[in-house]
């Protein structure tokens, strides 16, 4: 099973959650507010970040042991 | 089982990451203008974001490997499967979780809703996963 660690993933606070108003809940947008430069930009930097994130893969694999040795002496064959 | 941790590659599938660099910087140089912004802005960045949202990943993907012994099971190194190759990364590297692409906004009037639901996308993406097919025989 492939589990996922997105710690190499870059966050980035959005503007949006910061703010508070009266036309919306806490964290987001207030309905009526129309988009600022801020917000815009906020999202194109999360893009902007994200463009070269990677992921780290935890591989699974099976091992194999696998012995057939031949003794090269006179008492015979291990 | 045993395990090995590896990093995937870049992101892939979205018509070049250059591209997409260069479309982002082309919107952030169209912000240094003091332009106002339009439904042609938000246009293109929902062209932005569908372009990325649409990436995935490439990896190696060990099967097995010989830990001792003079017979060789999997060869010097170990077998892979899922090597980096375009082809390969679907089944490697799946494809998003719960993305789907964005509207793009058909009237000069981008509505609220229209921008909460660019800002809900783009605020999801920063922790999104993919679905990593591990072969381990």
């Amino acid at each position: 099973m492939a589990i996922e660690d997105l710690s190499t993933v870059s966050t980035v606070e959005p503007v949006v959650a910061t703010k508070t108003g009266s036309g919306g809940a806490s964290g987001s947008r207030p309905v009526s507010e129309q988009i600022d430069k801020d917000t815009y930009q906020g999202m194109l930097d999360i893009l902007d970040d994200l463009t070269d994130h990677t992921h780290i893969f935890f591989d699974d694999y099976t091992t194999a042991c696998n012995c057939n040795c031949n003794c090269n002496c006179t008492r015979g064959i291990l | 089982m045993a395990q090995v941790n590896r990093t995937t590659s870049g992101i892939q599938g979205v018509g070049g990451v250059a591209g997409l660099q260069s479309l982002i910087t082309t919107l952030q140089n169209n912000m240094k203008l003091d332009k106002d912004i339009t439904a042609s802005d938000v246009n293109q960045l929902i062209s932005a974001y569908n372009s990325w949202q649409d990436h995935h990943h490439d990896t190696d993907d060990l099967t097995g490997q010989d830990t001792f012994g003079n017979l060789s099971v999997y060869g010097a190194g170990g077998t892979y499967t899922g090597s980096k190759s375009a082809s390969d990364a679907k089944n490697t590297v799946g494809t998003l979780f719960s993305t789907q692409a964005l509207i793009v906004v058909l009237a000069d009037d981008v509505l609220d809703s229209d921008v909460n639901a660019i800002i809900n996308s783009i605020n999801a993406i920063r922790n999104h996963l993919h679905t990593i097919n591990d072969v381990t025989s």
